[in-house]
C-alpha cells in the first residue's frame, strides 16, 4: 500500500474453471505447464513453511528451506515417477532439508527462546498463548515457566527426534507417512515418538 | 490381552495419537475403566500433550506471500535443464521418434499458444498485465489451416483507497474466497478500517466465525473491537464463545464482550460463560469466563 493506496491484483478468473486431479497437475507440470506447478505448490506449501518455520523458528531459515524445496521438486519433478505419492516424495525433499540445517547449526544446543520476527526479536512466550502478561502477571509466569521447559526438551532431541515429533504432534501426519518420508521403517518412526515422549513426561509431567 | 500398569501407562500418548493398533487400544482402554491411577496419569498425559499443542509457533502472516513470490521469481531459471535433460534421456533409451514427436507438437502448441498471448493485446490500457495462457484444442481444416483455442489467465491490477468502492469489492472477495490464509489475513487487515459500513462488519463477522486460519480469525476479531457494543457483533462474539476451537480467540472473544460493560452482561451472556464454565479446558480461558461472572455478580456454576 502506498499513500494510503490499496492495490489488489486479479486473476482475472475469480476460480479456477477446471479441477484437475493431482495427478493430472503432475503430469501437466512435468511437462512444463507453469499454471500446474503452481498449483501443485500451492496444495502443500503451507504445510511445508508451517514445518519448517516451526522446527528452525526462523523467517529467514523458513524461506530458504521452502525455496530450496520446491526449486528441487521443479528441477527433479521429470524424475517423479508416480512409486510413492507426491506427499511423500516433497516431505522427503522438505526433511532432508531440515535436518541438514538443524545438524548443520546444531539448533539443538543453540536454541534460544528468542525468535525473529517482522517486529524484532521476541521471546517466544510473548507470541504464542498467554499474551495477556500485564493483565495477569503470575498466570504468565507459571506459562513461561511450562514453555520454557517445553523448548528445553525440544532444544535436547537428536534433529531426527525433533523431525518426527514436530511432524506427529504439530502437523498431525500419521507414523507411517513419517516413516515414509524419512526414508525409514513405521516402526523406527514410533520408537524415536516414544523416546520423546518419555522425555516430555519426564520433563512436564508435574507441571501439567 | 490384560495389561500391567506400567505397559499401559508406556501406551497412553501413543492411545492419544491414535497409533495404537484396534487390539492394543482394546487393552488399554478396558484397563483404564479398572484402573483409576492409570487414569490419573491419562490426564497428566493429556495435559502435557495440550500444552505442548498450545506452544506451537505459526509463521508470520506475510511470509508464505513472500515465499511464493520469490519462488515465481526464480522458477524461470530453474526449469530447462531437467526437461531438456529428460527428453535426452528418452532419445538415448531408443523411444520410437513418434513418441517423442506427438508430445514435442504438442509443446510447440503449447509454447505457441503461450507465446502468443503474451504479445501487447492492448496497447495503452495500464491495468492489463501479461497473460498466460493454455491450449484447450487444435484442429485443423483441409485446407491446411490451424485453429488454436486458448485458455487465458491474464492479471489485472485494481488501485484506489481502501475505502473505494471498486477496491472494497474485491477485497471483500478475497476475505471470502482468497484460498492463501496470507493474503486473506492482509486483506482483512485492510478491511479493518472500514468496519463501519455493514458490508465490511459482515465479512469480519463470517471471516471471524468460519475462517479455519486462526490468524484470520484474529485480524478479524481486531476489526470488530471498534462494534463490540453493537448487537449482531456481540451475538458472533458468543458463538465464537461456543465454537472456536482457538484458546486465544476464546478470551480475546471474552475481553471483547466484557471490557466495554463489564458489570451489565445480559442474561444470554451470562448463560453463554457458565455453559463454557462447564466445558472449558483451557485453565486460562476458564480464568477469564469466572472472572467475567464474578465482575457482573453472577455465578461461575448453573444451578
Amino acid at each position: 500500500m502506498l499513500n494510503g493506496e490499496t492495490r489488489v491484483a486479479l486473476t482475472g478468473q475469480t476460480r479456477l474453471a477446471v479441477n484437475l486431479d493431482e495427478a493430472s497437475l503432475i503430469r501437466a507440470a512435468q511437462a512444463g505447464d507453469q499454471d500446474a506447478f503452481e498449483r501443485l505448490v500451492r496444495g502443500y506449501d503451507q504445510s511445508v513453511l508451517k514445518l519448517a518455520y516451526s522446527l528452525l523458528r526462523s523467517p529467514d531459515d523458513a524461506q530458504d528451506i521452502y525455496q530450496e524445496a520446491f526449486l528441487r521438486v521443479h528441477k527433479n519433478l521429470h524424475q517423479f515417477r508416480f512409486d510413492c505419492s507426491f506427499h511423500t516424495w516433497l516431505y522427503r525433499i522438505v526433511t532432508n532439508l531440515c535436518l541438514d540445517l538443524l545438524r548443520k547449526r546444531k539448533v539443538r544446543k543453540e536454541e534460544s527462546t528468542v525468535i525473529e520476527t517482522a517486529e524484532g526479536p521476541r521471546d517466544r512466550a510473548e507470541l504464542t498463548g498467554d499474551t495477556r502478561a500485564s493483565i495477569d502477571p503470575q498466570r504468565a509466569l507459571v506459562s513461561g515457566q511450562l514453555r520454557q521447559r517445553i523448548d528445553r526438551v525440544l532444544g535436547e532431541l537428536t534433529a531426527r527426534e525433533r523431525m518426527v515429533f514436530e511432524m506427529r504432534h504439530y502437523e498431525g501426519m500419521r507414523l507411517r507417512a513419517i516413516g515414509e518420508a524419512l526414508g525409514t521403517s513405521e516402526e523406527a518412526a514410533k520408537n524415536c515418538l516414544f523416546r520423546v515422549t518419555q522425555k516430555m513426561r519426564v520433563a512436564l509431567g508435574d507441571f501439567v | 490381552m490384560k495389561l500391567a500398569c506400567e505397559q499401559v501407562r508406556e501406551s497412553l500418548s501413543l492411545l492419544l495419537y491414535g497409533e495404537l493398533s484396534f487390539g492394543e487400544e482394546e487393552a488399554v482402554q478396558s484397563h483404564l475403566s479398572g484402573c483409576a491411577e492409570c487414569r490419573a496419569a491419562f490426564e497428566t498425559e493429556r495435559g502435557w500433550h495440550d500444552s505442548v499443542a498450545l506452544a506451537k509457533v505459526e509463521p508470520p502472516a506475510d511470509l508464505l506471500v513472500k515465499c511464493r513470490q520469490q519462488l515465481r521469481a526464480n522458477l524461470p531459471a530453474a526449469a530447462p535443464e531437467g526437461r531438456v535433460r529428460r527428453w535426452w534421456n528418452e532419445l538415448r533409451e531408443g523411444i520410437h521418434w513418434g513418441w517423442v514427436a506427438k508430445p514435442a507438437l504438442g509443446l510447440a502448441l503449447v509454447a505457441v499458444g503461450y507465446l502468443g498471448a503474451r504479445l501487447p493485446g492492448a496497447p495503452g490500457n495500464e491495468t492489463i498485465a501479461e497473460a498466460t495462457a493454455r491450449v484447450r484444442y487444435v484442429e485443423a481444416d483441409a485446407a491446411g489451416n490451424v485453429r488454436i483455442v486458448l485458455d487465458e489467465t491474464r492479471p489485472r491490477v485494481v488501485a484506489g483507497r481502501a475505502d473505494d468502492p471498486q477496491v472494497q469489492r474485491w477485497l471483500l472477495a478475497a476475505a471470502r474466497e482468497a484460498s492463501d490464509p496470507g493474503l486473506r489475513a492482509e486483506t482483512v487487515a485492510l478491511l479493518q478500517g472500514g468496519a463501519g459500513t455493514l458490508d465490511v462488519r459482515r465479512a469480519l463477522v463470517a471471516a471471524l466465525e468460519s475462517d479455519p486460519n486462526a490468524g484470520v480469525r484474529l485480524k478479524a476479531l481486531e476489526g470488530l473491537r471498534r462494534h463490540a457494543g453493537e448487537k449482531d457483533t456481540r451475538q458472533a462474539l458468543l458463538r465464537v464463545l461456543g465454537a472456536d476451537d482457538n484458546p486465544g480467540i476464546r478470551t480475546q472473544a471474552i475481553d471483547l464482550l466484557t471490557e466495554n460493560s463489564p458489570r451489565a452482561l445480559d442474561a444470554q451472556m451470562v448463560g453463554m460463560l457458565q455453559q463454557l464454565m462447564r466445558r472449558e479446558e483451557n485453565g486460562y480461558v476458564r480464568e477469564r469466563c469466572e472472572k467475567a461472572l464474578r465482575l457482573a455478580n453472577a455465578s461461575a456454576e448453573i444451578f
